[in-house]
């Protein structure tokens, strides 16, 4: 009996050494790469690229022409301020692809009714397999915008009808509750012009909620009022400034945000498109990463942290929850499929760095640390909890995780000073760090439970607000600019 | 009875704690602190480098020959920036040239040298920096240097801005056969920034009145170049036609089709479009089977007049939509006797071609 109990307490205490070691694990891995990113980043502080310069060196033959593809699906209240953003791009050669994916809603008609659309007989070659198309519309006024209405088929479905119509060698999916800077799109294609052996470049993406949205532009970067969102921006910043910037400077770049990436158009028939699964845009880097491999391609995954994408995040807990078990649903079934590639010297440090990094930190991360509460509150009821420990140790947690915030935010503010004014910066730092009352526990229970349901492959919907609160009938039309 | 480790342990963990507590809110301070000061010294630094830049455009605006004093002196790396983009900001806007005096007032400012002391820079931003300001400076004779730290500079993004300000630094026509060894010689690294470079050059030779003749002579040798990256020549070109060199059209016709490349014949006939000038290859090319040089040359073949009519009109039968759509979009702005083509076509016995002179008279 005293055995068994002395075993017990031995377990228990190996247990407890396990928590506190994938603690710091995790923690520490997030430091690190805040740390690497910001040695990186400061080396360009200083390189502020003037846009006529830019512009007088690329707008030229040598700019691979993009094809912008907008998935959209019951997008009725944002596809209006997305596609007039998107019209307003600063690229010498591109086309506009919105593929209304059967929607339900007004999506089509509002598109038809505001860009003066008529159908047209656009054949397609069926390079990779979708559900039908029932028609092709052309704009009258601008006819580099096109809508493709089909058959309801999921986002990836339509992400592979836009890269079977698309005309041009780089493909560029945007969502369609997104606003994109008119200058982001330059930046981003000057990658592609420099560096030959770029395949897959992402860009920043950033959080409307809370900004001054006019004339479907940006015009004041602010900090939204919701906790919810604050927490999300803290999120985002570690995310895109951090996690992106460290990951893809240590060519292990696994993701690139479905809100906003371009793709090498033939690298992704190669691969067969989209891959009908809810992670579709970390899918598609991961067979990307391993097609080149395979095939001796000499290539880079890149993120271009300037350039950048706004978009909404949810602004209620349910949305939220439905959003990250899409996302872990996503990572899950990913990482299986690529899971070749684990641990893979092969694949390099694409496979030695960053799928570890995905599958312990990033998958498993919820796992551990919803273990981690549930041993906290056992522990606690069998009275084998030190509180004074505890306590701290709870202490030390929050800290470090505002800490990681407040990096993320003033490694923002260093290279980028987006917002304003510093009261936003100290707001977000501050209010992200609620992230560990409720917040954090919340979105971990969520996914963990989204790891055992990876077979679902719906894709839910996300209520959506519109991103100006503008009437669109007088709206100035892109056709109108030039005037 | 309790050992010593076992009362002692316990406290020690505790205190360890209580450091790294002191540690992450001590960090935590400091990065609200250092947030704070360094948004402020950034304000601060922003401002001045703006009144800085004002002065100097001020100066400049002020600036008569024989007066040299009244340029402000340059004391610092940010001092002789802000000397380059007010000078950016003052001509580029007018598209002139800065006087010769004013010049003379800048080489003796020691403001270049200033700046080239900051050339092996370790930070890739800070020599972008340099680069940029060397160029804002718009001495003639920093082309040489420009050039010589492209031959070595690793960092795409400040070979690039190499390119640009020694583009912008070209005084006579001899210096674009240079830069066109220059990309030709860095074919790793020179993708893409070529056209744009040739364009800039063409541009700044025109602000300083150099002979088209010259430039003629010296744009044959490049093309002429046997060595030469096609895409360079691709690229001189397009820049040729986007520029307008209306006079060195027939050469550039005859020596690419010496070269017999599809993407050079392309390249001429989007260049002769440029120009607003029609070419028999143009006429020639459209109905090509190669539908790229089909596409370029419809699409070229508006400033042919309405002798190419017919031609473009059979192409709105082709089994590539891309060619079709290029033809009807072209018929369009082809004036009466496009639209006649495309009433008439309305009418085809091909439903592909009848489809798209609808879309077309649709657009109007």
């Amino acid at each position: 009996m005293f055995l068994s109990l002395l075993s017990l307490a031995n377990t228990l205490l190996c247990f407890q050494v396990l928590v506190l070691l994938i603690f710091l694990i995790i923690n520490g891995s997030y430091t690190y790469v805040t740390i690497f990113a910001f040695q990186h980043l400061r080396k360009s502080v200083d390189a502020k690229p003037d846009l006529a310069q830019l512009l007088a060196l690329t707008k030229s033959a040598n700019m691979r022409p993009i094809s912008i593809v907008v998935p959209a699906y019951n997008e009725q209240v944002t596809i209006l301020d997305t596609v007039l953003a998107a019209t307003r791009i600063n690229y010498p050669e591109f086309e506009i692809l919105i593929v209304n994916d059967g929607s339900t809603d007004e999506t089509l008609q509002r598109l038809i009714e505001f860009f003066d659309m008529v159908p047209i007989a656009r054949p397609a070659r069926m390079l990779v397999d979708t559900t039908p198309s029932r028609g092709v519309y052309v704009s009258r006024r601008n006819p580099n915008l096109w809508v493709i209405d089909k058959e309801n088929g999921g986002k990836a479905d339509a992400l592979n009808t836009g890269l079977n119509f698309s005309r041009y060698p780089l493909f560029c999916a945007i969502d369609a509750d997104s606003i994109i800077d008119p200058d982001a799109l330059l930046r981003m294609g000057h990658q592609f012009l420099i560096n030959r052996e770029l395949i897959a470049a992402g860009g920043s993406v950033r959080v409307l909620n809370g900004c001054v949205v006019e004339d479907s532009r940006v015009t004041r970067v602010r900090s939204p009022r919701s906790i919810l969102a604050n927490i999300q921006i803290a999120e985002y910043l570690r995310s895109f400034m951090a996690g992106r910037v460290a990951l893809s400077e240590y060519d292990s770049l696994l993701i690139i945000s479905g809100a906003f990436g371009i793709f090498r158009k033939d690298l992704m028939l190669a691969i067969g498109g989209f891959r009908k699964t809810v992670g579709e845009d970390m899918d598609l880097v991961l067979r990307l990463h391993r097609y080149c491999v395979d095939h001796d391609i000499k290539y880079k995954v890149y993120f271009v942290s300037e350039p950048v994408c706004w978009t909404q995040v949810p602004s209620d807990v349910f949305s939220l929850l439905h959003q990250r078990n899409r996302w872990q649903r996503g990572l899950v079934d990913s990482i299986w499929h690529n899971r070749v590639m684990l641990f893979n010297p092969k694949y390099g440090k694409a496979g030695t760095v960053g799928m570890p990094f995905f599958l312990f930190i990033e998958l498993f991360g919820p796992l551990m640390e919803f273990i981690g509460y549930i041993s906290f509150i056992l522990f606690f009821i069998f009275n084998m909890l030190n509180p004074v420990f505890a306590l701290l140790f709870f202490m030390i947690s929050i800290l470090w995780g505002m800490w990681l915030n407040t990096a993320a935010v003033t490694l923002d503010n260093f290279v980028q000073h987006k917002y304003e004014s510093l009261f936003d910066s100290y707001k977000i730092a501050i209010l992200g760090s609620f992230e560990y009352i409720g917040y954090r526990q919340l979105v971990a229970v969520e996914r963990l439970i989204s790891t055992f349901q990876v077979t679902r492959t719906h894709w839910g919907k996300a209520e959506r607000k519109d991103l100006t609160n503008e009437d669109k009938t007088n709206a100035i039309k892109p056709w109108d600019i030039d005037k | 009875m309790h050992t010593l480790d076992a009362i002692v342990f316990p406290y020690l963990v505790v205190v360890l704690l209580w450091v790294v507590i002191a540690f992450f809110v001590v960090s935590i301070a400091a990065l609200f602190v250092g947030l704070g000061i360094h948004k402020r010294h950034l304000a601060k630094r922003e401002s001045n480098y703006r009144r800085q830049i004002e002065a100097y455009a001020h100066a400049i605006s002020q600036f008569r020959e024989g007066d040299e004093t009244c340029l402000p002196s340059v004391a610092d790396l940010d001092a002789a920036c802000a000397l380059g983009a007010a000078l950016t900001e003052t001509f580029r806007a007018q598209d002139i040239l800065p006087q010769t005096a004013l010049l003379e007032a800048i080489r003796n400012s020691g403001a270049a040298t200033l700046v080239m002391a900051h050339l092996d820079a370790k930070n890739w931003g800070e020599r972008f920096r340099v680069v940029t300001a060397l160029g804002d400076l718009r001495l003639p004779e920093l082309f040489d240097k420009l050039v010589e730290i492209a031959h070595s500079e690793p960092h795409m993004s400040v070979f690039g801005n190499c390119l640009y300000a020694a583009a912008n630094s070209v005084s006579r026509p001899d210096q674009i056969r240079t830069l066109f060894d220059l990309i030709n010689s860095r074919r790793d690294i020179s993708a893409g920034y070529d056209e744009g470079m040739f364009r800039l050059a063409i541009q700044a030779l025109r602000r300083r009145d150099a002979q088209l003749e010259a430039l003629a002579a010296v744009l044959r040798l490049c093309l002429q170049s046997a060595e030469a990256d096609e895409q360079h020549l691709l690229a001189l070109v397009l820049a040729v036609g986007k520029e307008q060199l209306v006079a060195f059209k027939n050469d550039m016709v005859s020596i690419v089709r010496s070269r017999g490349s599809a993407r050079l014949t392309a390249a001429v006939m989007r260049a002769a479009h440029s120009m607003g000038l029609c070419d028999s290859i143009i006429s020639e090319h459209v109905g090509s089977t190669d539908p790229m040089l089909n596409i370029a040359a419809i699409r070229s073949a508006e400033c042919c007049g309405s002798d190419i009519v017919p031609l473009i009109g059979r192409e709105l039968r082709s089994t590539d939509f891309n060619v079709r759509y290029a033809a009807a979009v072209t018929l369009s702005k082809l004036g009466e006797n496009g639209r006649n083509e495309l009433i008439e076509r309305r009418q085809d016995s091909d439903p592909f071609a009848r489809d798209m002179a609808a879309f077309a008279l649709s657009v109007g």
